[in-house]
């Protein structure tokens, strides 16, 4: 199988920051699905903070997010992917915002391009879902992702983020020109 | 589900046109459903990239959304299946998943993804209106350009 599961991190209680560490230096490609919730309590929706390999400089960012009536397109931070998708503790119960990063070449001594798709999901007026391209400006394998937030100061318990690796090869018999 | 690589290329030279033929119907006896195109742009060409199937780029539709970093994003129509925009720079990544590729019942449909830091990030969904299973998936810009040196094209069976 081509898809491999690295690690998973759940929480059973609340804490500051997920990470996900060590990750092997034998796939092509990762991917990062995550299920979160904030712990900030006066507003729906916080931010969510993606670092590589504990590095704050370098990360850039082009967003589209919609809402149902409207939609709108930013930039991103230097100091991390800030991505907008993220359900706070004012959001509906129960509800945690989902999330997929992909970031292709990892292991690449090249910038490393990444994508994210997120949606914060809330039975109420305010709910988001947003497409991101992003770029990690620079040449180190991708050797650990920490998640982090704007406004709160803990992921709730019941929040989660599962890595994937992904090795391209050939079979099948298929040429390729 | 699960992904099965299917073949890889990474350019040693620039290339115009990036083509992977002889795509089965199943892989050690496990029957594929859909197909997902991943490609990592290292240089920069001046056109919108697209994927077509069988040597038949007619017949396309697709919707696309987008997003330049300002104001409300833009939404269009098509007649091919981008996988990336024009103006695309080091950096650009595309993704494209295939649905039920070897079915000869219906036409066939995809999701793609793709985006560049510096410019834009967009989605697009695209129907062939053929019902031919494909075995062949071309992926080229509309100048004619070429891919550069380094850019990486990955083709996956899933499952």
């Amino acid at each position: 199988m081509t898809m491999r599961f690295i690690q998973r991190v759940e929480l059973t209680s609340n804490q500051a920051a997920i990470e996900l560490t060590s990750i092997p230096s034998t796939f092509t490609d990762l991917k990062l699905v995550y299920s979160l919730r904030s712990n900030r309590s006066d507003a729906p929706l916080d931010v969510l903070f993606i670092r590589f390999n504990g590095i704050d400089s370098g990360y850039s960012r082009r967003q589209l997010r919609g809402n149902g009536s409207s939609s709108t397109s930013d930039t991103g931070d230097t100091q991390q992917f800030n991505v907008y998708g993220l359900n706070a503790n004012n959001s509906t119960a129960n509800t945690f915002s989902n999330g997929e990063l992909y970031i292709a070449n990892y292991r690449s001594s090249n910038n490393k391009s990444v994508s994210i798709d997120d949606v914060f999901e809330n039975n109420a007026t305010e709910a988001w879902q947003g497409i991101n391209a992003g770029l990690w400006s620079n040449s180190a394998a991708v050797s650990s992702i920490r998640l982090t937030m704007l406004f709160g100061n803990s992921f709730l318990s019941g929040s989660s983020a599962t890595l994937y690796g992904i090795t391209a090869g050939s079979s099948g018999g298929v040429v390729v020109s | 589900m699960s992904y099965i690589a299917l073949a890889t290329t990474t350019l040693t030279s620039p290339d115009a046109e990036i083509v992977f033929s002889n795509i089965p119907t199943s892989v050690n006896g496990v029957a594929l459903r859909d197909l997902v195109l991943v490609a990592d742009f290292t240089t920069a060409t001046s056109s919108t990239s697209y994927i077509f199937f069988n040597g038949n780029d007619a017949n396309v539709t697709s919707v696309r959304m987008g997003g330049t970093g300002s104001g409300s994003g833009y939404s269009d129509t098509y007649t091919k299946i981008f996988i990336s925009a024009g103006n695309q720079t080091t950096g650009q990544f595309a993704t494209a998943q295939v649905f039920d590729f070897t079915a000869t019942d219906k036409h066939k449909t995809a999701l793609t993804r793709n985006g560049n830091a510096g410019t834009l990030t967009q989605a697009s969904a695209g129907r062939w209106a053929s019902t031919s299973a494909i075995n062949v998936l071309h992926i080229k810009n509309e100048s004619n350009t070429a891919f550069g040196t380094g850019s990486t094209f990955s083709l996956y069976g899933v499952a």
